[in-house]
């Protein structure tokens, strides 16, 4: 057998041994590559919901508790509905700093013929728009027409494709940039083809549907406000001076949700640090125990000739081998959990979950990879050096 | 039957009931109201198939002594397993929205268990061919 095996026969034929050390290098890595990813999944998350909402102020019906509805349908994506006057959005075009207004109309949501869950339908202005078609990521040649549809990026229509809302065919001509919240799953159309999809409704004599029109009332006024006006008095003084309507500050609507995040993502920092920590410490105890069990099986190799150089080299090489097969199990079981499962994460903790670019979860994969590569090395030096100095004679001399 | 020359069939026999099993019960596409069946419905029962027709491959692989047939049966549930990794999504739509279990739930499971499968019978499959060679 050449000398180079040696150490991989030594991991072969001691398979109890090397699933211990394996296990803890794959939790270190789960636990390093999962919680970094899921916690910089957590800050995308809220960061694209911040830069998708566009508006400086949300301004809702006062009976639609605005705060939480709004919230929910937005990161949740639970079908919401609630119906204000569509003067409302003149009255607010009318206030001094207010920039643009862009009415939305949501539609009580629709059983698609595809699934028996809801789909939320917002009904948006073309002209006014500026919070739905700058997140277009495949483009189209310009304005909505008759049954066209623009899809969020958890819809599986495609382009070019058509769904079925209650009997009526309408055809998707562009999909929205993924936000990780409950944005990605609602439709966007026309006021136009809103009324036709109530029209529907009620010749199927489906009830849930609303009986208000687009052309009577709206649901939401997205606002900007002009540069070096405050944003708070703007939003107080809808509040003040328009009757039954409530303003919010989308970065105050949002600002519970990420503190709450920030919190999430301060505690998985906390816990990664820990199982580096409690790993490190385990690895170094292991082959700390390992070497002094040793002693008479290297005593052995260096009488029948290994420098203490080559001593050194097989038991690094066994670590090294160790913690590499464990960190790409860890890797393995923690990319299942945190990146194919990011939907289920999402949806159950109501939380915005947008997984990070490859490139940027290809470097979180390295920085694991070598951390616990480093601390198993790390952990190893020591042992390495002891077996590789063990007194020959005196070792070999001791009884069992 | 030596347990020390099935260790993959056992994991592959395992790992085949688990797909199954998940997959009527707790990884299982989404649920038809009033009687009726989603489009992922039908995903779900070529993976079950698939399933069982793996379970009966990894047992055969475990009982059959003849060590050509235990590698002929290993390349076997590795093709198979390659395949369901394709059913749901690809080869059998799912329903529409990404939030929906089947898509959330069925799908990443279903593809991450058949991987474990082909990773566990590639192994097997290549560690028989090589004894074969071996012995040639």
């Amino acid at each position: 057998m050449k000398l180079r095996y040696l150490p991989f026969r030594n991991i072969v034929k001691r398979p109890f041994r090397t699933a211990a050390l394996l296990l803890i290098a794959a939790f270190m890595t789960a636990a390093v590559f999962g919680g970094s990813v899921a916690a910089a999944s957590l800050k995308n998350g809220i960061d694209s919901l911040e830069q998708r909402l566009g508006a400086d102020i949300i301004v809702v019906p006062e009976s639609a508790s605005a705060k939480t509805d709004l919230e929910n349908m937005l990161l949740q994506g639970t079908p919401g509905y609630f119906y204000m006057d569509k003067s409302n959005e003149d009255k607010i075009k009318d206030i001094e700093g207010v920039e643009l207004t862009s009415p939305q109309y949501f539609l009580v949501s629709a059983n698609a013929e595809c699934c028996t869950v809801q789909v939320q339908v917002i009904g948006f202005d073309e002209e006014s728009d500026f919070s739905i078609k700058p997140w277009l990521k495949q483009s189209y040649d310009g304005s909505l027409g008759e049954n066209e549809i623009i899809v969020g990026s958890s819809l599986s229509t495609r382009v070019g494709h058509s769904l079925k809302l209650y009997g009526v065919e309408c055809k998707a001509v562009g999909k929205l940039d993924t936000t990780g919240t409950g944005l990605d799953t609602a439709i966007y159309t026309t006021p136009d083809t809103v009324r036709r999809l109530i029209k529907a409704s009620q010749e199927k004599g489906i009830g849930v549907l609303s009986k208000q029109s687009p052309d009577d009332v709206i649901s939401s006024v997205y606002v900007k406000v002009k540069d070096g006006y405050n944003i708070s008095d703007i939003a107080a003084y809808i509040n003040l001076n328009i009757d039954g309507v409530q303003a919010v500050r989308t970065r105050s609507m949002i600002t519970g949700t990420a503190d709450k995040l920030n919190v999430i993502s301060g505690s998985i920092r906390i816990l990664i640090i820990a199982v580096w920590i409690l790993a490190a410490a385990i690895m170094t105890a292991a082959f700390s125990v390992l070497a002094s069990l040793r002693k008479k099986e290297f005593a052995v190799l260096r009488t029948i000739g290994l420098s203490r150089r080559q001593l050194g080299g097989i038991v690094m090489t066994e670590s090294l081998t160790i913690c590499t097969a464990g960190a790409v199990i860890g890797l393995a079981v923690s990319a299942a959990g945190v990146l194919a499962f990011g939907r289920v994460i999402e949806t159950k903790s109501g939380l915005p979950y947008l997984a990070p670019d490859a490139p940027k979860t290809a470097l979180f994969l390295l920085m694991s990879l070598a951390a616990v590569i480093v601390t198993g090395t790390i952990s190893s030096a020591w042992s390495a050096y002891r077996l590789s100095h063990v007194d020959t004679g005196n070792n070999l001399r001791e009884g069992d | 039957m030596k347990i020390k020359n099935n260790i993959f069939g056992i994991a592959e026999g395992l790992t085949a009931i688990l797909l199954t099993i998940g997959s009527l019960t707790f990884f299982s596409a989404c649920k038809g109201h009033d009687g009726s069946f989603m489009v992922c419905h039908w995903a779900q029962n070529a993976v079950v198939v698939f399933g069982i027709v793996l379970i009966l491959q990894s047992l055969f692989r475990i009982f059959i002594p003849n060590r050509a047939v235990k590698t002929g049966l290993s390349i076997s549930i590795l093709l198979a397993s390659a395949a369901v990794i394709f059913i749901p999504g690809i080869a059998i739509d799912l329903c529409m929205m990404d939030t929906m279990h089947c898509q959330s739930m069925f799908k990443p499971a279903v593809r991450i268990v058949a991987s474990v499968l082909v990773v566990v019978s590639g192994f097997d499959s290549a560690l028989g061919l090589l004894r074969f060679g071996k012995k040639e």
